[in-house]
């Protein structure tokens, strides 16, 4: 069973709150909002789908959650449902249905697109942003996916991604990778001197030495995560 | 069609004042009709560096209150033909006025003047906001010195965020024989990190702060220093005036920073 009350986990398809039954609504909200404030910019702007699983919502308690992520996250939620693990309806008193009939359609359609949306989960890579140009001093880049840089990060940027981050220059910035716990994330640059380099929830930072390379005798390396620790290889 | 440049950096000290005076002088040098405005309010020095501080009556706070006219603000340079001055108010501050009245005041000047070079205070502040509001072109002061060309990194960002795409470089305080050392910053490091076309390069020199005090700019005289804001103000006008050693291009790297720089 997960330790937190609430966990975050984005698909291609929606974004997915994983919340467990136990505890008080009130607790659950709380939690969300910890959640976001964590990561604010992150979500600003951003249109959602929100899925819930775990537990049940009433519609007030489902209007609560959506109005965090529009007020604080500043995100657009398009819209929110509860997904239906695997077929079993005995919990789901509170949804409405029409008829019975309606309600095994739709049982049978959800368990067929929940296939789909599982096989692409497992193969997708996620999306990625591209940015062209160098990133300077004081700009930030969040996003919910990969992200690709033509040019540098110059010292003071920042890029915050769930997936992997790519810089074909220099990192001098600050780079957190797999944010959301993907520790398959990796962070690679022709050269990396962060002030402040994470994937998931290890941190480290450039040793002391290394700063003063020159740049004619940087090779491409990738930071990844191994046993709790970043592992540099070129 | 009427340039309006600002002259700006981030960081303070590194000769955004000194160069305002000394490009606004050449241009008049090379018989251009140009206007100054320091919109350094609360700290003004462009007039003392111009050698017009006892010739101030009304200022830019005044103008855009209302109180006088633009043309009773310009003090009219005793030395040059079409050089004329707007100066900032020493007792007020940069909440004083707004970068809307900034882009009333240059449609007003661009009327008259070719040329309209703002002298940006230093800082990201509403300062800032106000000098580059009407600017269609940027210079980023700089000196070769690790602090300078970090705020000089974050200025070129915010520039590009606030629309204004034609920035070139300036750097001020070049001491060639440190570079050779190795103790100073290379102007090709410098023009690598921040991935911007160089404008001009202007040596140490100590008749900078001679002129200064005089109220002279170097410009008018035979330094180094003024040599090389001439031959910037010639590259401002559009002429082709060959740098003294700027060959490497930074390699690949360098090339994908420049091609996807430009398409921002």
């Amino acid at each position: 069973m997960q330790k937190d009350i609430v966990v975050f986990k984005n698909t291609a398809e929606c974004f997915n709150l994983i919340l467990r039954s136990e505890p008080s609504f009130d607790d659950i909200s709380k939690r969300i909002e910890e959640k976001i404030m964590s990561n604010r910019d992150f979500y600003k702007g951003s249109s959602l789908s929100l899925n819930y699983v775990g537990r049940n919502l009433s519609l007030d308690e489902e209007k609560i959650i959506v109005s965090i992520f529009n007020s604080i996250a500043g995100a657009n939620i398009l819209d929110i449902s509860c997904k239906k693990s695997d077929g079993i309806s005995s919990t789901e008193d509170n949804l409405q249905t029409d008829s019975l009939s309606e309600d095994q359609d739709d049982l049978q359609n959800k368990t067929v697109s929940q296939i789909v949306s599982d096989a692409i989960s497992y193969s997708n890579e996620g999306i990625t942003k591209f940015h062209k140009g160098t990133l300077r001093s004081g700009q930030y880049i969040g996003y919910r996916g990969n992200v690709v840089v033509f040019g540098d990060m110059n010292p003071g940027s920042e890029i915050v991604a769930t997936g992997n981050i790519i810089v074909l220059g220099l990192i001098r910035g600050i780079v957190r990778a797999g944010v959301e716990g993907d520790t398959n994330s990796v962070i690679a640059a022709l050269g990396l001197q962060p002030t402040l380099l994470s994937i998931g929830d290890v941190i480290t930072r450039t040793p002391e030495e290394d700063k003063k390379s020159k740049k004619k005798d940087l090779k491409f390396e990738v930071a990844h995560l191994k046993d709790d620790a970043i592992y540099i290889s070129n | 069609m009427s340039e309006v440049i600002v002259i700006t950096s981030g960081k303070g000290g590194v000769g955004k004042t000194t160069s305002t005076a000394n490009i606004g002088v050449a241009l008049a040098m090379e018989g251009k009709k140009v206007v100054l405005i320091d919109t350094d309010i609360g700290l003004r020095n462009l007039d003392v560096v111009m050698g017009v501080e006892n010739r101030i009556v009304y200022d830019i706070v005044n103008v855009i209150e209302g109180v006088c006219r633009t043309k009773q603000a310009l003090i009219k340079d005793k030395r040059f033909d079409g050089l004329f001055l707007l100066p900032a108010a020493q007792t007020r501050d940069k909440s004083s006025i707004t970068p809307e009245n900034m882009v009333k005041l240059c449609e007003e000047l661009k009327k008259e003047f070719e040329y309209i070079i703002i002298d940006c205070p230093a800082g990201i502040e509403q300062g800032f906001a106000n000098a580059i509001a009407a600017a269609n072109r940027a210079i980023v002061v700089t000196t070769p010195e690790v602090s300078a060309v970090r705020d000089a990194d974050r200025i070129i960002g915010l520039l590009e965020a606030n629309g204004i795409y034609d920035h070139k470089l300036l750097v001020n305080r070049v001491r060639i024989d440190m570079v050779k050392k190795g103790d100073m910053m290379n102007i090709n490091d410098i023009v690598d990190i921040l991935a911007v076309e160089l404008i001009g390069v202007v040596p140490d020199d100590e008749n900078i702060i001679i002129t200064t005090n005089r109220g002279e700019p170097a410009v008018m005289g035979k330094s180094k220093a003024g040599l090389a804001y001439r031959n910037i103000t010639k590259r401002i006008i559009g002429e082709e005036i060959p740098f003294m050693d700027l060959d490497d291009k930074g390699g690949f790297f360098g090339s994908f920073k420049r091609i996807f720089g430009k398409n921002n």
